[in-house]
């Protein structure tokens, strides 16, 4: 088996909020990416999976564990160390509104990542930013245009041509369609599964959409609350998932088919705060199936099906009935 | 009696440009449709299609430089639009409500929850200070928030966006309008606050008898809440019917596009040009507003097309739609 | 084509025009009274009927007339064409101090601003520590520390303007440091210097451009008050608030015009530049706040 393009190992990450109080984003996340393998990970609002993103890419300083990106160790790299790592790490945002500078024209934002990283003379480079405008399947006559000027799918584009024009081994891709339009969304998935095929980067995609998730992801984590309740193969999580949030979410997500109508688990209860978390499974509030062991210790993260993959429940294996106490 | 019926719809923008020219945007083209107690409509379509702003010119809140140059909005057999201003104030927030978006910005960050609920009762109604907190407390409770009477003391700043838009519920339902129109109510929700918001909705309207509009570009919101489905494109509706019909048997190229869409039935690979220019709505073309991205448009569309379909039923607005 | 393109050209500017102007009426008149005055400082040599230093002995304090618009100051010289020339002054002070304040003050703001922590604390509260102190005295001081003239005033200007460009600035990086676009700047691996100046600085100049016209004012106002103060531009320098110092004796005895032209020209202009500056800020910041 290859050796992964990126290793992440109890990653920790927590936010000083004055007062000796400390917002515990990230708690312990491990998992791993090979090249050429998509992984997707999923939460809801304050599960931290944007902040693994930026974590993992040095954008943000990692409280514990360890970060292995192409078999070094980029954990405790301060921020000028980092910046040789940058061509071969790369991100697309969520909103490609803010994410460009609206007074560099699309040619200009194009080009420069060139302009840091490859040395390049003008013409070289114009030629280059021209060729990844034609293979992220950008009309030419836009390269000239300002982010204001376009549509929210040509300067999603763009973000992209950004992010491979240095050939990078992992790009990390946070919600790139959640700010497009639906109809917008569907031409830059494909231009993402075409950049995967011709690339062979490992891709980090973050999202909440579980649609998307199932088409773009070979693997997926859960995360609630800053942990990873499950990983699993893309289908597994899909049609047999086994972790009660998990579950949970997969049959809140709304298909566009209207005859397809799976029974759903209805969660009630408080979300704990990221400030002050419980010391048992952070699921344990609003869980169906909790009971008081799950909420004295944290249930670790156990490897299933032959390591292919992990869930952190105590009750996993106890036979489903409809009633469970 | 038809609870609401659009007919004729036309919403423009007129303003002036840097260069003091008079500029027209067409937002709306001859929307038309109605509803019926006891059920929801969605309303889908993408950025600028104009589906925000139909519901704005229902509850006839345009301000400059939007505003109504045609068509008529029948709400209980009342002509809307040449309703006198008192009229319609009257009527906003007591038989016809707006749950707006984005639920966190649009609570007064200064005032209790409770508070803000009992004002919006007692703009309609003659009762006092100590009736209103009661009814306040009454609709938290009915819209699921668990201990309403200490919820009713809390800031909104305090809330969840999920509590948030329970809050905007409560507060759009607390004079029993006949009427709701919900503008994207769960977007930035969780997915599982979602379903429960929904729940919440579209329980509402089958036990009170209400109508409900629900604004919205998730399909799957469409497919599971709403009965009917009107898809808006440029200001116009294109097709419309009851959800079942439409989604699974669509017959407007956008529709048929929007539905390929999305990621339960996108094939990755397959070539397929999905989305295009958003419409420009200073110069939209002759005849069919969507011939610029229309895969089958040819020389016929430069006319207005046709509706297609049994009157009442599933239409669609094309030249060439697909066969039901 | 290109003929009817030339043609349209200045149809389409004169459209732009009445266009700002209709957007903000404030700035169109603002800019209108600037450009009256920088036609005068410009064209001074041929609108001055007279030698704005030259001193006609007979005709001192003498009233408004055909010969002498403006009227003859203390000195015997002819107020109107002193008037003028003072607005050579004006600008001459104005421009190059504005320039200094911002010269100073961007660079400063954008450091701070984006550095933040101990820098940013330690370098505020030395400027907050500054306001305590009237601007007037400070300015008093300096100049009269450094000597009289024309280069101290400007420079001390230019100084005391700082202050206000850093805050400005520092204000516009604040709210963009943590932005998307400056997070991304940083993925794609932009050293700290280019985030600053290629991606920072353009953004957060236009809030600093909109307090340059208001500054100009303020520049105007402050060399005029120290000049009346006695202190910087002296007599017979026709430089407004010399003027005006020296026409302040002369009211009283009723030979208001030495006083009140030079005095009406100040209060013109200062308005001016204030006028435009706040009608630029309206029309500069909704269309910019616009988009997705």
């Amino acid at each position: 088996m290859t050796s992964p393009i990126l290793a992440v190992e109890g990653l920790s990450k927590h936010f000083a909020m004055g007062r000796g109080q400390k917002v515990h984003a990230v708690n312990d996340v491990g998992f791993s990416i090979r090249p050429g393998q998509t992984v997707g990970l999923v939460g809801e609002s304050g599960s931290g999976k944007s902040t693994i993103g930026r974590t993992v890419l040095r954008l943000l300083q990692p409280t514990g564990g360890r970060i292995l990106f192409d078999g070094q160790d980029i954990t405790a790299l301060s921020e000028a160390e980092c910046m040789p790592l940058r061509p071969r790490m790369q991100m697309v945002f969520q909103d490609p509104w803010s994410a460009l500078n609206p007074r560099h024209s699309a040619r200009r934002l194009i080009e420069e990542p060139l302009l840091l990283h490859a040395r390049l003379g003008k013409a070289e480079r114009r030629e280059r930013a021209e060729a990844l405008a034609e293979r992220v399947h950008l009309d030419r006559a836009m390269l000239d245009r300002l982010p204001g000027e376009l549509s929210g799918g040509q300067l999603q584009r763009v973000c992209v041509a950004r992010a491979i024009a240095t050939d990078p081994k992992l790009i990390v891709l946070d919600e790139p369609t959640s700010s497009l339009d639906l109809s917008v969304r569907a031409g830059i998935l494909e231009l993402l599964a075409e950049i995967r095929a011709t690339t062979g980067a490992g891709m980090l995609f973050i999202t909440h959409d579980l649609g998307t998730l199932r088409l773009i992801s070979d693997e997926v984590v859960v995360l609630y609350l800053g942990s990873v309740m499950e990983r699993a193969p893309t289908r597994r999580i899909f049609e047999e998932p086994e972790h009660p949030y998990t579950r949970a979410l997969i049959s809140a997500h709304l298909s566009p088919d209207p005859s397809h109508r799976p029974e759903r688990i209805r969660l009630e209860g408080e979300i704990p705060s990221p400030i002050s978390l419980p010391p048992g499974c952070p699921f344990a509030s609003r869980c169906p199936d909790a009971r008081d062991a799950c909420r004295a210790t944290r249930p670790p993260l156990v490897s299933r099906h032959g390591g292919s993959a992990e869930a952190a429940c105590i009750r996993i294996d106890e036979p489903r009935t409809g009633a469970r106490a | 009696m038809t609870l609401l019926s659009v007919e004729d719809l036309h919403t423009h923008f007129v303003s002036r440009s840097l260069d003091n020219e008079v500029r027209v945007a067409r937002a709306l083209n001859g929307v038309g449709f109605s509803l019926e107690r006891g059920r929801i409509l969605g309303l889908v379509g993408e950025t600028g299609a104009g589906k925000s702003l139909t519901a704005l010119s229902i509850m006839g809140l345009l301000r400059p430089p939007a505003r109504i140059v045609a068509g008529r909005i029948a709400f209980e057999g009342q002509d809307l639009v040449s309703l006198p201003p008192e009229r319609l104030n009257a009527l906003r927030g007591d038989r016809l409500a707006l749950i707006v978006q984005n639920p966190r910005a649009s609570l007064d960050p200064l005032a209790r929850i409770g508070e803000q609920l009992a004002r919006a009762h007692r703009a309609h109604r003659r009762v006092d200070a100590a009736a209103a907190r009661r009814r306040a407390v009454e609709m938290l409770a009915a819209v699921g928030l668990p201990d309403p009477e200490r919820r009713a003391r809390a800031w909104p700043h305090e809330l969840s966006g999920g509590m948030a838009q329970r809050v905007l519920i409560a507060m759009a339902l607390i004079n029993e309008p006949q009427l709701v129109i919900a503008d994207e109510p769960t977007t930035g929700l969780d997915v599982t606050v979602q379903a429960q918001i929904l729940d919440l909705i579209q329980g509402m309207v089958r036990a009170r008898g209400l109508g409900a509009i629900v604004i919205t570009h998730d399909l799957g919101v469409v497919a599971h809440y709403c009965d009917d489905v009107a898809v808006m494109y440029a200001g116009g509706i294109v097709e419309q019917g009851a959800t079942r019909d439409v989604l699974s048997r669509p017959r407007h190229p956008y529709t048929i596009n929007l539905v390929d869409s999305t990621p339960e039935r996108l094939v990755i690979g397959s070539g397929r040009v999905f989305g295009g220019a958003p419409p420009n709505l200073f110069a939209l073309p002759e005849g069919c507003h969507y011939r610029l991205r229309c895969p089958r448009a040819d020389a016929a569309c430069a006319v207005p097309p046709p509706w297609s379909g049994a009157a009442g039923g599933h239409l669609a607005r094309c030249h060439r739609p697909e066969a039901p | 084509m290109s003929a009817a393109t030339a043609a349209s050209l200045p149809a389409r500017l004169g459209r732009r025009l009445v266009g700002l102007a209709r957007r903000s009426p404030t700035m169109a008149i603002g800019a209108a009274i600037i450009l009256v005055f920088a036609l005068l400082a410009i064209f001074h040599g041929t609108v001055m009927p007279h030698d704005p230093v030259r001193a006609y002995p007979s005709e001192v304090l003498k009233p408004p007339s055909a010969r002498f618009w403006f009227g003859t100051d203390g000195n015997g010289m002819d107020v109107f064409s002193r008037v003028i020339y003072g607005s050579l002054y004006a600008f001459g002070i104005a421009v190059p101090s504005v320039a200094i304040g911002l010269a100073l003050g961007v660079p400063i703001g954008l450091w701070t601003g984006y550095k933040g922590g101990l820098l940013d604390e330690t370098t505020m509260r030395v400027f907050d520590a500054l306001r305590v102190f009237p601007i007037i005295i400070l300015a008093l001081a300096i100049v009269a520390a450094t000597g009289q003239s024309l280069a101290n005033v400007i420079f001390v200007i230019g100084l005391i303007d700082a202050p206000i460009f850093v805050r400005v600035v520092r204000a516009e990086v604040l709210a963009l440091r943590s932005s998307n676009f400056v997070e991304a700047a940083r993925a794609l691996g932009n050293p700290t210097w280019r985030i600053l100046f290629v991606h920072l600085l353009p953004n957060a100049l236009r809030g600093a451009i909109a307090q340059t016209s208001v500054r100009a004012a303020w520049a105007v106002r402050i060399s005029a008050t120290l000049a009346f103060l006695g202190v910087g531009i002296q007599q017979p320098t026709p430089e407004w608030g010399a003027m005006i110092r020296q026409g302040a004796e002369f009211i009283v005895t009723g030979q208001w015009w030495v006083a009140i032209f030079p005095g009406c020209a100040l209060i013109l202009l200062v308005l001016g530049f204030n006028m435009f500056g706040d009608g630029a800020q309206d029309v500069l910041d909704p269309q910019r706040k616009s988009g997705k």
